[in-house]
């Protein structure tokens, strides 16, 4: 499903910056529609009548973490879901990696909740893929929400230049995970995090009365929803306001994904605002 | 006191634990909602589902009042300010009048000692006074000749020196006594109680109704051992040979088993007996001979079991008077007494029935009378009447009245003469089948008439066998009205060309007997005649009453034999008459019901569903004020 938005991504992408370029030549490829067409070389377009794209040194050396929330709180469908949480944010995972294992870059992958549940190391193609797939669909959400052990890590062996995507609800203490994010943009790698949430999240349904069993506590909350509705998303707003302005002055890149939407549309739309930024 | 219509309706209260069960059970949770994160989400006081979730104490308690106010009011419940039972209270306490049945049957059965020990039961309940009245006494047959007193010692005396009568009396009447007797205090709390074994001999007629708000209790007393009892049903005597007396007696075993008995006759001049063994409900004829005394003397018949006692004893002895029957009357009908016209027959037919015969225990006396005295009343003791010819054409013979004897098992005798088409046309009024008159035969006088053979299967020819038939033939008869006899007749005499000369039609449960000739010289030799005393009184035995040719010696006074053993009233049926639909009764073997008296009962249905209205319209106020309270401010 990764590789289908991906194509179809790809087909609408005219400039990304997930192309390598770098000082060193290193190889020619195949020329693929979308590609700047800066690098084609046309000399030997001239010659076999083929266009080819050069590749540079620096592009191999393009590393990508990824870092998924695995806590119980990801496990959420709402009502107008069509899945939850965590199958939308490993496939937004899965489908950058898939992106960066074709562009040639080194992927990683992190997954944790109260703490590191999985680290997997960047790599290349073939069995680091394969790899990181095989662990996207074996994980289950559980426990609660924990970033900064896994932050910690990847900073350990954060080298190079990267891009870290945090997938995650960011239900947490609102100023914790801009905070722990800005540690690695300060370190030159270029950040990006990606809020996923559900609809129900995003807009209280109004019932009449319910029994709120938090998901990661299990602390329970009984109340009139249809009371507490408009309370609820102003406070929900008003979080996010905080936390992309927070997100903001890390100068951390900062986006929310409604699980109703359509994965496909939702990336595409967001790496095509990142090119054109 | 609190009583309940419908009390089966107490048994919805256990459906009030149904608002407490909903009650904890919304009370406890509403549907879980796991959610991602509740750090935004506060506690808040759930809205009331409309206005009638319950989930608050005070709403739970009203609603359930409500519940329990409906079910009451559909109970049916009634307030009786009535006295308690057990007599400690201050309130007033009833007048009571007792009303005994002292008919026969209160004589067997234990049911006077039943009478007493419930008596005794009621004297020790708490009572302002007492009153009673025994009916279906003697004493009765006199408006104010109801024994009466006014404590129930008095009554207790009463019974100690009374038994009850032989007779049963009228209840009906005694009862409206003891309504009048009632209603001396018609203000205050009345009690009738009724003491009967309530037989249907005595309580099957129509009852009087009692007045409302006298309470009525029914007390039926001698139950004990009803299926066990001896009887004597009646004593016939007759006449028997050589100057004795044949007493047969009709004995009945009405219990259920087969019993060993012994009778006993006694006069005044000798005593016999008898042992039977005697099936259930099966009349057995018990007879025993002894002479005839001189005179006419008192005699008794008694019966008793070898084993047992008979617990009713009134149907156990007969005395009857110990003589040969009266004679037989015959009444003779004479249009001129004054004159004696006619009374030639007469003479000639008292003259055979008055000759006695020491092997025929058959007496007649004649009478001879007027028209006047040709009557039901007169008929009803008659054994025969005798119309002469002089009489049978004449209007003024009642002859309705004497069909109606025929008809009713009577013998009517009648001869014709010249006027014999007026006396036909009288019978044919009457729709009485006679026959065809033809004419007169022998006008002229020196014609002469003989009898013929008998008939076949005449009564005579059992009388006139051989060569005492000689005399008959002998007889010559001058003049005698010819006729055709209907289908129904049969030819006693006939003329030797077989016209009838006496003949018998039957009707109903009697006959007529034509005679085509009178029974003077007139027309014939026959007075003369040897054969005229057999015939006349084979004629005359033709309608002899075997009841009446007997002595039959009722139980002096007549005892209701009917009563020892007759079916009882249920109590719901008496009831019924006396007081509707009300109240109910008990037996002598359970306590007197207390019967609450539904006059004054204060019905309490309307008062719990007004209630219930209120607590509703509370309930509903309540509600409304705690939705409104819920409801958070913006």
């Amino acid at each position: 499903m990764a590789k289908v938005m991906v194509e179809g991504f790809l087909s609408g992408l005219h400039r990304s910056r997930f192309h390598g370029f770098g000082s060193e030549f290193l190889q020619y490829r195949a020329y693929t529609p979308g590609e700047d067409p800066r690098m084609i070389d046309w000399k030997v377009y001239a010659r076999q009548n083929r266009l080819q794209s050069k590749v540079f040194q620096e592009e191999t050396n393009m590393t990508c973490w990824l870092m998924l929330d695995a806590s119980a709180s990801m496990d959420y469908t709402g009502r107008n879901a069509v899945c939850s949480k965590f199958d939308y944010a490993r496939m937004i995972a899965a489908a950058i990696a898939y992106l960066a294992f074709r562009q040639g870059d080194q992927v990683g992958l992190y997954l944790y909740n109260s703490k590191l549940v999985d680290a997997i190391p960047p790599g290349q193609r073939g069995n680091r893929q394969s790899a990181i797939f095989h662990t996207l669909s074996k994980i289950r959400p559980e426990n609660s929400g924990n970033p900064e052990p896994v932050v910690e890590y990847i900073g350990h062996h954060l080298h190079g230049r990267g891009l870290l995507v945090c997938i995650s609800d960011m239900l947490e203490d609102d100023s914790i995970l801009p905070k722990l994010l800005s540690r690695i943009r300060i370190r030159h790698t270029d950040t990006l995090a990606l809020q996923v949430l559900d609809p129900d999240e995003l807009n209280l349904p109004e019932d009449e009365a319910a029994r709120f069993v938090d998901l990661e506590t299990g602390q329970e909350r009984i109340t009139s929803p249809k009371t507490i509705a408009d309370d609820y998303n102003k406070d929900m707003d008003a979080y996010q306001r905080r936390l992309r302005q927070d997100f903001a002055n890390a100068q951390i890149d900062y986006e929310v994904f409604n699980t109703k939407q359509s994965l496909g549309h939702m990336l595409a739309a967001y790496l095509h605002k990142r090119a054109t930024c | 006191m609190l009583s309940f219509a419908q009390p089966f309706f107490l048994f919805a209260l256990g459906g009030l634990v149904v608002p407490f069960l909903i009650h904890r059970i919304s009370k406890s949770r509403p549907i879980a909602w796991n959610f991602p994160s509740i750090a935004r989400i506060r506690s808040t006081p759930l809205p009331r589902q409309g206005s009638r979730a319950i989930s608050d104490w005070p709403l739970l308690f009203l609603r359930t009042l409500i519940l329990a106010l409906f079910i009451l009011a559909l109970a049916g419940p009634s307030w009786t300010p009535n006295a308690d039972q057990s007599g400690a209270s201050k309130e007033a306490k009833p007048y009571g009048t007792i009303v005994l049945d002292f008919s026969s049957s209160m004589s067997g059965w234990d049911a006077i000692s039943d009478t007493k020990k419930l008596l005794r039961e009621l004297d020790a309940e708490p009572y302002e006074s007492w009153k009673w009245l025994v009916i279906n006494h003697p004493d009765d047959q006199r408006r104010d000749g109801y024994p009466t007193g006014e404590s129930i010692p008095e009554l207790l005396n009463f019974l100690s020196q009374n038994r009850p009568t032989f007779n049963a009396m009228n209840t009906r009447q005694g009862l409206i006594r003891a309504i009048e007797m009632v209603g001396a205090h018609s203000d205050q709390s009345q009690h009738l109680h009724l003491i009967s074994d309530f037989q249907e001999s005595n309580w099957s007629d129509r009852l009087p109704e009692i007045p409302s708000g006298v309470e009525i209790r029914l007390h039926r007393v001698g139950l004990n051992s009803r299926n066990f009892n001896l009887g004597i049903q009646d004593v016939i005597v007759v006449p028997s040979e050589n100057e004795r007396l044949r007493v047969i007696c009709r004995v009945v075993n009405f219990g259920n088993t087969p019993l060993t008995a012994e009778m006993r006759l006694t006069t005044t001049d000798e005593t016999a007996s008898a042992r039977v063994t005697l099936e259930p409900r099966s009349p057995y004829p018990v007879v025993f001979e002894i002479a005839a005394p001189s005179a006419s003397t008192d005699a008794s018949v008694e019966i008793f079991p070898l084993e047992g006692k008979d617990p009713y004893v009134r149907d156990n002895q007969v005395t009857f008077r110990a003589s040969a029957p009266a004679p037989l009357e015959v009444l003779a009908l004479l249009l001129d007494p004054i004159s004696g016209k006619d009374s030639g027959e007469i003479f000639f037919l008292k003259q055979a029935l008055d000759t006695e015969s020491s092997s025929e225990w058959l007496r007649y006396a004649l009478l001879d009378v007027g028209a006047f005295a040709i009557e039901p009343q007169n008929l009803s003791q008659t054994s025969a009447v005798f119309i002469p010819a002089g009489a049978f054409g004449d209007p003024s013979v009642p002859w309705g009245a004497l069909v109606d004897y025929i008809e009713s098992g009577g013998l009517v005798v009648a001869t014709m003469g010249k006027n014999a088409v007026r006396g036909f046309q009288s019978l044919q009024a009457q729709e009485y089948p006679t026959g065809k008159y033809i004419g007169l035969a022998g006008r002229s006088r020196s014609e002469r008439f003989f009898v013929g053979s008998l008939p076949k299967n005449s009564p005579l020819s059992t009388v006139f066998e051989g060569p005492s038939a000689r005399d008959l033939h002998l007889m010559s008869i001058s003049r005698y009205v010819r006729m055709s006899l209907p289908q129904e007749s049969s030819l006693l005499l006939a003329t030797e060309k077989g016209f009838p000369l006496i003949a018998t039609i039957p009707h109903g449960e009697g006959s007529l007997v034509l005679s085509t000739f009178p029974w003077d010289r007139s027309a014939s030799d026959f007075p003369l005649r040897p054969s005229f005393l057999p015939i006349v009184r084979e004629v005359f035995a033709l309608g002899n009453d075997k009841a009446k040719s007997t002595q039959s010696a009722k139980q002096k006074p007549p005892a209701p034999l009917e009563e020892s053993v007759t079916e009882f009233v249920p109590a719901e049926e008496i009831m019924m008459q006396l007081a509707g639909q009300r109240t109910s009764s008990s037996d002598r073997t359970d306590r007197p019901q207390v019967i609450s008296d539904q006059s004054q009962a204060t019905p309490l249905t309307p008062w719990l569903l007004l209630a219930a209205i209120f607590v509703f319209a509370l309930e509903s106020i309540l509600a409304r004020q705690l939705i409104r309270s819920s409801i958070p401010s913006p």
